[in-house]
């Protein structure tokens, strides 16, 4: 035992020194306030700050945390592992004490897809954080985690996310993971990215000052450089981001760490990748996104998904390909109600269909969960334009004017931090050249004062979205007596929500089986759907009545089946739907 | 390709008991379980198609079914079998597994090669793809066998293993081939992955049921008015779909033989097992459909393919045993050309003239021409090989049933086969079936609609009767004596159609696809033949010319021809547009006091056309005379070449 204790205490130490990783404040006394701001905990029992990013490890230090404060709420897991071998953090969310989280209607949250877009990590993070820290305090929240689980996995991207933070990038870098591929079809694998001619940790353009140059440097702000008129003399010629030709065939940065996208690999309506960039080998031949779709595959009752991406203040809707129009056709109307509703709550931020609103992309993630599981699912585009100086942009302004904006933000509000003053360089192969430009840090990614804000408006339109997963009831039991024993049970299910249990998109493909209406402990004659209970409509199931099946319960509306049964009640009656659970009445 | 000391299957014959297997025997006999009259295979070694065809079928007019099915290994025997060729050739075969299929067996591969296996280029065959595929399997273990025997022995095979590598997966799918050694018989596709086919919250609750006793599932006729299907005019025994349009009347109901176990109206919609690994490839893959699977390449067998197809970029063709046969039918001119991002949905423009080659030399090597029309494919290996991988893919069934009393097929099937064992492989009668039997003699709405998807999805309308396939597996059965292998319709009693005239009947499974193995012997050395060949035709690049001109003591033009002596075009009209099909390299080295002044150091070529395709490139280098650069060219699928050249 004496020999024990002192492992013991350096467990407790080694624990205690994980949990107070930067951002997790241990002291509670200083945290109150007097006064409650509205959103927030004001006392948490889980202090995490969030004006920050963080990589991989601190992301699974906040979910242990998380779930070692809170194990009635949270549980701990992971859906497997990276390419590199980092844990694919998972927290299932939801009280316990009113059911398993595998019986409810579930919300399947991720972030980080694409590993440069990182603050999906932190609303996935903030909505853990948020719901479990005011279920005690917010009855909305409360009634939500009882009738509906969240998964939650923050980055399904570690590997390249901690590349992003860790090493020399541009704000579009790497995207992909860090699967080693050869990009330029030479034979060779990553042999030529990016880098980091100064050292200093970022990687900007370079240009070169020589007359011909059809580049210059902008009117109001000498950092950023444009187009010169079409009359008029430019000085400079942009050379790309900062870097060399490191396998000497004439090209620079032309095979780099990846490349795939891993949201081209997705199986749903999944192209080649000499018809799809990106695609790689087929579909899931990553492993992160394998895992999450063994995970999908493995939790029928995630009705509702939500992976965050960057920028562009976007509710995006499938389909990705203009042929796949059909598919979503018939839930249209719940696409639309949760996408007006996402409008109203995010300013700047526009409700838009991939194919129609940015351009046709096969195998993406969103399209493989409404497309191969009939799962309602939105990718939010976080950081929008708007979220600059609180302007909505004219649609012309474009692409120029955005730059021109996180210029100008950058030079008044973080007076200079997010830009790379333009300085020299000797480079072996252009010479005399410049570097300079936006960190990666800037532009794609809210500055820490407006992370929360961000976090808090899209986590609130995601759990609408998860309020909204269907709450089937049983609304109303009747028995009437016919000749002899024989007796006529109604049963009405309602839907209180405006999900269905079944997308009309997974009822016409058959993916997944029917919703059935059981009625057990009764000796079931005949069984029927009502089809029209006014008119006193109704078809017979002629095998295995007793076990009743029914496409869906639709939004907001209502199912009515009915029993001829030989003997007295009482009878009870189940619902067993795989996305909207498991529902039980009896009547006496 | 003759190679001595072809290892048959040294297989003891089992006892004939019920359902039993002979575990301990490196080959299996199959027998009925409920016969006691077993055909010697000798019965089918009869000269020639046209003597069987004229031959008065030796019926065996017993109840039941005799089937001597020759001996085919089931898996145990089959990795037996390749680890004994992998122990005692050491030098030229390695073995691998790539993990293991649901059922818990290892997928295999096997590389045959002498010298370093990756820098050549190579051929891939698979076969036991298309469910239990045990004439392509045990083909694909015979042409390990003699491939591996015949190192060092013959010529033609050493020198092919020195220039090329072959790597064979023998059985993609273990878990439906070990349905051929099961009772009761049935053509399984899928693999041993559990899967709610039917989607009704149950799994696996519906499978087939031998209602006759007789070791076979067969098919079940009700006889009803209104039932859709009418026996056929000529073979009265099959039935055939009434045609309302031409006032035809229905007689019977159809469907595969069992109960309706799981009481929901619908027969054996959910038997054991989950994926037909044939289906569940990315190329036109049928979402939702029961066997395809949960997604494209969801299985441990098909990723395991996969995952070696894109490790080994050297692969330059795949040669794969499936029913999507494209050398005896070869696509139609002129093929189609690549619009924007639309699919590519038919063979290229550029790809077609090479698949013609291939198919007249296939027909030239083997001497067959009658295999039957292929069905349309969704998610197969072979066409995934072609549109996704990007690489040549050839594809033919194991075995077919010779189209009987033809005279021209006759005339091919001699030619083909001199020798007495050809002659038993003009027995070959049954591949054409192993989709069609099943369909012939069952019916349920999901065979029929996936039939009518089919018709539709055809670009050209088939004129061809759905019955000819039947009808000429029937008149090869009877010509050939094995008018046992279709199950008289014999009254039963089923517990689902109580009162009712029901009866049980129709082809012995596997009867269209699976002959005796001890009669594949032709056929194993006409495809060991074209196999070799088809290795020989892969892509090879070398430098035809190099050619130094001197502008100035200091300056000269280098030119240089790069060709491809295979009959292959290095790439594929999709694999020259394709990251996966690593491009022809051409560098020229330098080192530190030479530079050029024009051209680049590294040139990548993404396709050179067949039997001499060439491209010449030129740079200007400027350096001291007489100083050297080198050249190399080539790609892991083309072989590679160097040459030096001194600057004068």
């Amino acid at each position: 035992m004496m020999r024990r204790t002192p492992r013991y205490l350096m467990l407790a130490l080694i624990t205690s020194l994980a949990l107070a990783a930067p951002g997790l404040a241990e002291d509670r006394e200083f945290t109150a306030s007097s006064l409650k701001a509205m959103g927030g905990p004001n006392n948490p029992d889980v202090e995490i700050a969030w004006n920050r990013y963080y990589d991989s490890q601190e992301i699974g230090q906040i979910c242990r945390r998380l779930a070692g404060t809170h194990p009635d709420l949270v549980r701990y897991g992971t859906i497997g592992k990276s390419v590199q071998g980092r844990d694919l953090h998972l927290l299932t969310i939801t009280d316990w004490s009113a059911g398993d989280a595998a019986g409810k209607p579930a919300m399947y949250i991720d972030g980080n897809i694409h590993s440069n877009e990182i603050q999906g990590a932190e609303v996935a993070l903030y909505t853990a954080w948020y719901v479990v820290e005011n279920f005690d305090k917010v009855e909305w929240i409360r009634g939500l985690l009882e009738r509906k689980t969240l998964y939650i996995v923050p980055s399904i991207n570690p590997d390249a996310r901690d590349y992003f933070i860790h090493e020399a990038n541009t704000a579009h870098s790497p995207r992909s993971g860090m699967l080693p591929r050869d990009d330029d079809g030479d034979g060779e694998v990553d042999e030529d990215g990016f880098d980091d001619l100064d050292g200093d940790g970022n990687i900007v353009f370079m240009r070169k000052r020589e007359r011909g140059g059809r580049w210059k440097e902008h009117g109001d702000d000498p950092r950023m450089m444009v187009e010169a008129d079409p009359d008029e003399e430019g000085l400079y010629t942009m050379l790309g981001w900062e870097g060399y030709d490191n396998d000497g065939d004439g090209r620079v940065n032309e095979d780099g760490p990846g490349f795939y996208d891993p949201n081209r690999n997705w199986g749903w309506m999944w192209r080649p990748s000499h018809q799809q960039y990106g695609a790689d080998q087929y579909p899931f031949s990553i492993p992160e996104d394998r895992a999450v779709a063994d995970f999908v595959l493995a939790h029928p009752n995630i009705g509702g998904a939500q992976s965050y991406h960057n920028s562009g203040g976007m509710l995006l809707r499938g389909p990705g390909g203009k042929e796949d129009t059909e598919s979503y056709k018939g839930d249209l109307p719940q696409y639309d109600f949760l996408g007006q509703l996402g409008e109203e709550m995010l300013p700047g931020y526009r409700y838009l269909v991939v194919h129609k609103d940015l351009y046709s992309v096969y195998g993406g993630e969103l399209d493989w969960f409404h497309g191969a599981r009939g799962i309602f699912t939105f990718s939010n585009e976080l950081w929008s334009p708007f979220d600059f100086f609180k302007q909505e942009q004219p649609e012309e302004a474009g692409w120029w004017a955005e730059l021109a904006m996180a210029f100008r933000f950058d030079r008044i509000l973080l007076f200079g931090e997010g830009v790379v003053p333009w300085e020299k360089f000797d480079h072996p192969q252009y010479g005399e050249i410049e570097i300079g430009g936006l960190k990666k840090a800037w532009l794609r990614t809210a500055p820490s004062f407006m992370i929360e804000d961000m976090c808090h408006r899209n986590m609130a339109f995601t759990l609408f979205h998860a309020y909204h997963l269907p709450v089937v009831t049983v609304d109303s039991m009747s028995v009437e007596t016919l000749s002899g024993s024989l007796r006529q049970l109604d049963v009405t299910l309602r839907n209180r929500r405006v999900l269905p249990s079944r997308s009309a998109h997974e009822v016409a493909n058959g993916i997944t089986p029917p919703d059935y209406v059981e009625l057990r402990s009764a000796q079931v004659v005949a069984g029927f759907l009502v089809e029209d209970p006014h008119l006193d409509l109704a078809r017979e199931q002629e095998h295995r009545p007793e076990r009743l099946a029914v496409d869906a319960v639709a939004g907001m509306g209502a199912v009515h089946v009915r029993w001829i049964v030989d003997g007295p009640p009482p009878y009870e009656v189940v619902l067993n739907s795989r996305k909207a659970g498991i529902v039980t009445a009896t009547i006496r | 390709m003759v190679v001595e000391g072809l290892v048959k299957g040294a297989g003891r014959v089992a006892p004939g008991s019920a359902g039993e297997l002979s575990g301990e025997a490196d080959a299996v006999t199959l027998t009925a379980p409920s016969s006691n009259i077993f055909l010697p295979a000798d019965l089918m070694k009869t000269p020639t198609a046209c003597a069987i065809a004229l031959l008065i079928a030796v019926a065996v007019p017993q109840p039941g079914i005799a089937q001597a099915r020759g001996q085919y290994s089931d898996y145990e025997g089959m990795v037996r079998e390749l680890k004994s060729i992998a122990k005692s050739h050491s030098d030229v075969v390695e073995l691998e597994s790539h993990g293991r299929s649901p059922g818990g067996h290892d997928i295999w591969s096997v590389t045959l090669s002498a010298g370093q296996a990756d820098e050549k280029p190579a051929l891939l065959v698979v076969g036991g793809v298309h469910g239990a595929d045990l004439a392509g399997s045990e083909i694909s273990v015979r042409f390990i066998r003699d491939l591996a025997d015949g190192y060092g022995v013959a010529d033609s095979v050493t020198q092919l293993l020195h220039g090329s590598t072959i790597y064979v997966f023998p059985r993609l799918n273990p878990d439906a081939g070990e349905a051929y050694f099961r009772f009761p018989l049935y053509e399984r596709r899928l693999n041993g992955r559990a899967i709610d086919l039917d989607k009704d919250g149950y799994v696996d609750e519906d499978g087939f049921d031998d209602l006759n006793g007789d070791g076979f599932i067969t098919a079940v006729r009700v006889a009803d008015p209104l039932g859709e299907w009418m026996p056929d005019e000529e073979i009265p025994e099959l039935l055939r779909k009434a045609d309302a349009a031409a006032g035809q009347t229905g007689v019977y109901r159809l469907f595969t033989e069992g109960r309706d176990d799981d009481g929901d109206g619908a027969w054996n919609e959910d038997e054991p097992g989950g994926v037909d690994l044939d289906r569940n490839f990315t190329h036109n893959y049928a979402w939702f459909e029961a066997g395809s699977g949960p997604h494209q390449v969801s299985e441990a067998e098909s990723r395991a393919l996969a995952d070696f197809a894109f490790a080994h970029p050297n692969i330059a063709a795949v040669f794969t045993f499936s029913p999507y046969d494209n050398l005896l039918h070869p696509p139609k001119k002129p093929g189609a050309k690549i619009e924007g991002k639309k699919p590519i949905t038919d063979v290229l423009e550029q790809d077609v003239p090479y698949l013609a080659t291939m198919s007249s030399k296939f027909r030239e090597v083997t001497g067959y021409a009658d295999s039957p029309e292929p069905p349309p494919a969704a998610g197969a290996l072979s066409e995934w090989a072609y549109y996704a991988y990007g690489r040549w893919s050839f594809s033919v069934p194991a075995w077919w049933p010779p189209a009987p009393a033809d005279p021209d097929s006759c005339a091919a099937a001699d030619s083909a086969a001199a020798d007495s064992s050809a002659a038993q492989d003009s027995t070959d009668v049954e591949a054409a079936l192993a989709d069609t039997a099943i369909a012939a003699a069952a019916d349920t709405a999901a065979i029929d609609s996936a039939a009518a998807e089919a018709k539709s999805k055809s670009a050209e309308p088939d004129e061809e009767d759905p019955l000819d396939d039947q009808r000429r597996l029937w008149s090869w059965l009877q010509a050939s004596g094995q008018a046992d292998a279709f199950v008289p319709w014999t009254r039963i009693e089923h517990p689902d159609f109580s009162g009712l005239e029901v009866e049980v009947g129709g082809f012995v499974p596997f009867t269209a696809s699976t002959p005796p193995a001890d009669s594949l012997d032709a056929r194993a050395e006409h495809y060991g033949d074209f196999l070799i060949h088809l290795a020989e035709s892969l892509p090879r690049v070398r430098l035809e010319r190099v050619e130094v001109e001197p502008l100035h003591e200091r300056l000269y033009r280098l030119r240089v021809a790069v060709t491809n002596d295979g009959v292959l075009a290095t790439h594929t009209g999709v694999g020259s547009r394709s990251q996966w099909s690593p491009k022809v390299r051409v560098a020229v080295e330098l080192d530190s006091s030479q530079r050029l002044a024009s051209g680049r150091r590294l040139v990548l070529i993404a396709r050179l056309d067949g039997s001499g395709g060439t491209k010449e490139l030129t740079w200007l280098i400027e350096a001291e005379m007489g100083s050297t650069v080198t050249v190399t060219s080539g790609s892991p699928m083309t072989g590679s070449d160097v040459r030096k050249v001194t600057l004068k």
